[in-house]
């Protein structure tokens, strides 16, 4: 009889620990700083001051260096530059760049230019920045004055 | 001084009291359990053969990488029935902002190991809700899901094996702060 008693307690006790069990598991999420962009002050994407000759092109690269295409002749004092951007988010996440083309008008007159960027970048310790440098395209006997415009460029996180 | 006496005697009342009830506990459990022997005979070969259920975790439920949200809004990580994951943001949280590159672990539901006896039913039971934290901020996590069947019930293979799957709901609120979220949950799995 006693042995029948302890066997019953072990049945209790052996089902009772295999019926349930419990575990922990984690969850976890990572909220990422927005990327940002700002133009980089008293920068500008300068093709100098040229003649337009038969016309031709002006070309400006990421590094600030202007050439002539076709007709087109610089003329002394011709200064050149290339646009630059600031670009601020997550510690060391890289980026991709995309600039549009764009017009540049006076008045009436206007000419059209494509933009060259960086296809990407990376953040060091958040922060980064890149020049963006172009190509005009100047017509035969392009009015003369100071022509200006605009165009966008955008960041996103790879 | 004579009020020593007093609590002493008290305290020795209380143990000898105690003593009793719990010979009385003793005395209970073993008539009940001779009473139920002749009945749980057939019951012990069964036990022999019953596999203690085991839960192990191996994937961590990971809701990944977000931009900051401006706006409030949710990113669900819903597992359904047949073991399908599906990833849905909504609200502020929009695709762009889970569109970003994946570091670590990348995203994805959380995964178990439930090993026992096979071809066993089991019954799993979810949290509720939980919050995640970065140390000072934090976020809920609710609308837990798994690929389970009605009641929570997910079988054991033949080979006493089941990967158990949850999913969640994250909860960001606008602007929430940037970091690094994290935070536990509990899961009770009843082998059939």
């Amino acid at each position: 009889m006693k042995k029948i008693v302890l066997a019953a307690a072990l049945v209790a006790l052996s089902s009772g620990a295999a019926h349930a069990a419990t575990a922990t598991g984690s969850a976890t999420a990572t909220i990422v700083t927005p990327i940002a962009i700002t133009h980089a002050s008293g920068a500008t994407l300068d093709f100098g001051t040229f003649d337009a000759g038969t016309g031709g092109s002006v070309s400006v690269t990421q590094g600030g260096v202007g050439s002539v295409g076709g007709g087109v002749q610089f003329v002394s004092g011709n200064a050149n530059a290339a646009d630059a951007f600031n670009v601020t988010g997550e510690g060391t996440r890289a980026f991709n760049i995309s600039t549009t083309s764009g017009t540049v008008s006076n008045g009436s007159a206007t000419m059209a230019f494509t933009t060259s960027a960086p296809a990407s970048g990376t953040l060091a310790s958040g922060a980064a920045s890149f020049s963006v440098g172009g190509s005009l395209t100047v017509a035969s006997g392009q009015a003369t004055g100071t022509y200006t415009g605009s165009y966008n460029a955008t960041v996103v996180y790879q | 001084m004579q009020q020593q006496p007093g609590p002493l005697t008290r305290s020795a009342a209380m143990s000898q009291k105690t003593t009793l009830l719990m010979a009385a506990a003793l005395a209970g459990i073993l008539p009940g359990q001779a009473h139920a022997a002749p009945a749980q005979a057939s019951g012990f070969t069964q036990a022999n053969v019953v596999i203690p259920g085991s839960i192990v975790p191996i994937d961590i439920l990971r809701f990944g990488q977000i931009i900051q949200p401006t706006s409030a809004g949710t990113l669900t990580i819903a597992v359904a029935s047949d073991g399908t994951v599906t990833i849905t943001p909504a609200g502020g949280v929009t695709a762009a902002s889970i569109g970003i590159l994946q570091t670590g672990l990348g995203r994805g539901a959380g995964m178990f190991e439930l090993t026992g006896t096979p071809n066993r039913q089991t019954t799993t039971t979810l949290p509720t809700s939980i919050t995640i934290s970065n140390g000072a901020q934090t976020m809920t996590v609710n609308n837990f899901s798994a690929n389970t069947n009605g009641g929570g019930k997910l079988k054991l293979d033949a080979t006493g094996h089941a990967q158990l799957l949850v999913g969640a709901r994250l909860n960001v609120g606008a602007n929430q702060v940037p970091g690094n979220y994290s935070g536990t949950y509990t899961i009770t799995v009843a082998f059939q």
